[in-house]
């Protein structure tokens, strides 16, 4: 009775702060973004800084390098809508300090403490930096009291399997608190700032492993439609409706789009190789645990239905600086039973639009998509009913 | 007389790839308040470190416990394993498998578990949920390693060139460069410098036997292959 009572306070706090709209303040969205820093009082200056871009989506833009030449910093750059900045200062004896920082098109200085550790004054002045940062707060919130009423669930005398789905449906209801009280009344309240299209681009993005652009992408548009047209116009607005569009046309139902890449000793395959074949797709890297972790159920499904005409490609998402731990892990996973393609010039990244891992296609003898992320029992399931075996 | 050296043979082949090692970790506990049962597991939610061959349960008793065993490594060095104290004594292994799996348990995270490798050595820990502070009071020549190596990835600052140079023989250095290794690429270069060295600066802080070893000159070779410019 009194968790639920703190539950349901906790609950309130936040349906409260969600009451508190946002300030539609008129800042500019475009124009120069300066850095500027004094390094003359210091007892040495950095020898460079990199100056890294995320757009409001979280997606890696650009990474600037700025040799330091003088005893004082001026960097600009040209900004379309505010950005996630990650300011990296390089010292002698390679140390390295660094601040990350939500950026307007306005002059940042930045100072520096104990060790050169690196700050930016007045970072947080802006109203759409602060209406970021609260619906950052408000999200980490509801992912904290998730986690401790999850961890607080009792498996004692009880069925795992049960246990389990208790804990999948209290994730999921609190991840769906998050969509409605955070992301998408912030959309609602905010459709003339760039708050609301940050709180779309997250709500679009969720949840992890299936986003709605996949899976409601007509929802995602239309609500991409109630921001204002100088919203819309944003350059992560552009992108967010390419990608819904990008999307529709890797829909199930539609044909799968072909590319042409070269396994590990550069032997091309194309999908259309493979054309007479149920074939599986699968974007995954070395460093991807939940990509490797499925990885056991795909050789179990490949080994039951290759004789029925059940084909797999792989295709990494590793970089070719990682080209031996790709070859690694196909050999310690024993996946080179199906042909591992390399994606080194992010050909496939592009016509697919793989921004997350893991992602796969199934794909019917004719080329048209017939599933997309099909994991686990899901997959398993789907091959059953095709082969019905 | 031909029968006789198959046998050798096959035991002699055995022998190289299995490497059982035996264990004993002990532990004290200065507050025992909801605390009954140790337990000791090498599951973990990293699933290239997990394996489910360890999950024992022992009572605690008058603030102590004690795990023998022993442990086939199959060819690696050494394997990482954690202790928890709850006053449940009924934690199957299926239970924590699910915790491992749900993310509801993360080692080097959980505050009431702690990562140690299978070796000999003794544990001291303060109370309930300290067990991740725990002290290794005797032996755990590796665990100890663990920590400081972890410490080293923490702080960053470079500070893992100085733990390859404490340890320039040990099997934990010979690992962290190996880790190093995998978390590098090109456009990390400079970062990952800064943080914990260059792999080929790790590498050469390594004691010359590990370096011209099998499998330091495999590593060595893999260096080279992954940061040539």
């Amino acid at each position: 009775m009194k968790k639920q009572n703190l539950k349901s306070l906790f609950l309130l706090f936040i349906l409260l702060i969600n009451c508190v709209g946002f300030v539609h303040a008129q800042e500019a969205l475009k124009g120069t973004l300066s850095l500027k820093s004094d390094f003359s009082l210091l007892s040495q200056k950095p020898l460079k800084l990199v100056v890294k871009r995320r757009d409001l989506a979280g997606y890696f833009v650009k990474s600037d390098t700025v040799i330091v030449k003088s005893s004082t910093l001026e960097y600009n750059i040209e900004l379309e809508e505010p950005i996630y900045l990650t300011v990296d200062f390089y010292w002698k004896e390679k140390k390295l300090t660094t601040n990350s920082f939500w950026a307007m098109p306005v002059t940042y200085e930045i100072i520096f403490g104990n060790n050169f550790t690196p700050s930016v004054k007045d970072a947080d002045k802006s109203q759409v930096v602060k209406g970021i940062k609260h619906l950052d707060l408000q999200y980490k919130t509801y992912v904290e009291e998730s986690e401790k009423v999850v961890g607080n669930v009792n498996y004692e005398h009880q069925k795992i399997a049960d246990v389990e789905t208790k804990i999948s449906k209290i994730r999921d209801s609190f991840e769906n608190a998050i969509d409605t009280n955070v992301y998408l009344s912030a959309v609602n309240k905010n459709a003339k700032s760039v708050i609301g299209l940050y709180a779309l681009l997250q709500f679009a993005g969720r949840p992890n492993g299936k986003p709605r652009t996949i899976t409601e992408p007509k929802k995602i548009d239309a609500l991409l439609n109630t921001l204002s047209p100088k919203i819309r116009a944003l350059p992560s607005a552009i992108n967010l409706s390419n990608t819904i569009n990008l999307e529709q046309q890797l829909k199930v139902g539609n044909v799968m789009k072909d590319v042409a890449l070269p396994d590990a000793v550069g032997k091309l395959y194309k999908i259309s190789d493979f054309k007479g074949k149920y074939l599986l797709v699968d974007f995954w890297a070395s460093w991807c645990t939940p990509c490797r972790a499925e990885n056991p159920n795909l050789i179990k499904a490949f080994t039951k239905y290759k004789k029925s005409g059940f084909q797999i490609i792989g295709i990494t998402r590793d970089h070719l600086s990682r080209k031996a731990d790709w070859l690694d892990a196909i050999e310690k996973d024993k996946i080179n039973i199906w042909p591992q393609l390399s994606d080194f010039k992010d050909i496939a990244q592009k016509i697919y639009n793989v921004e997350a891992i893991p992602v796969n296609y199934l794909i019917d003898p004719k080329g048209m998509i017939i599933g997309r992320n099909l994991r686990g029992g899901d997959l398993e399931k789907e091959l059953k009913k095709i082969f019905k075996y | 007389m031909k029968k006789g050296l198959f046998y050798v043979l096959i035991f002699f082949a055995y022998a190289v790839h299995a490497q059982t090692i035996k264990f004993t970790i002990k532990g004290t506990i200065a507050n025992t308040d909801s605390i009954k049962y140790a337990y000791l597991t090498t599951l973990s939610q990293q699933i290239p470190i997990s394996s489910d061959k360890i999950f024992m349960v022992v009572p605690v008793v008058n603030g102590k416990f004690e795990f023998k065993g022993d442990f086939d490594l199959k060819g690696e060095d050494f394997q990482f394993a954690n202790v928890f104290v709850e006053e449940r004594g009924n934690i199957t292994k299926e239970e924590a498998l699910s915790k491992f799996r749900r993310l509801i348990w993360v080692n080097g995270k959980r505050s009431n578990a702690k990562i140690v490798i299978l070796e000999d050595l003794t544990l001291s820990i303060n109370a309930y949920g300290e067990t991740k502070e725990a002290i290794i009071s005797e032996g755990g020549v590796l665990t100890k390693q663990v920590d400081e190596r972890t410490n080293a990835i923490i702080d960053g600052k470079r500070e893992m060139i100085q733990f390859v140079k404490r340890h320039p023989n040990s099997s934990m250095s010979f690992y962290a460069v190996k880790e190093v290794l995998s978390w590098y690429d090109a456009a990390r270069k400079d970062k990952i410098e800064s943080a914990w060295g260059a792999p080929s600066e790790l590498f050469n802080a390594l004691s010359a036997e590990l370096k011209n070893s099998k499998k330091g000159i495999a590593l060595k070779k893999r260096i080279d292959e992954k940061t040539k410019p």
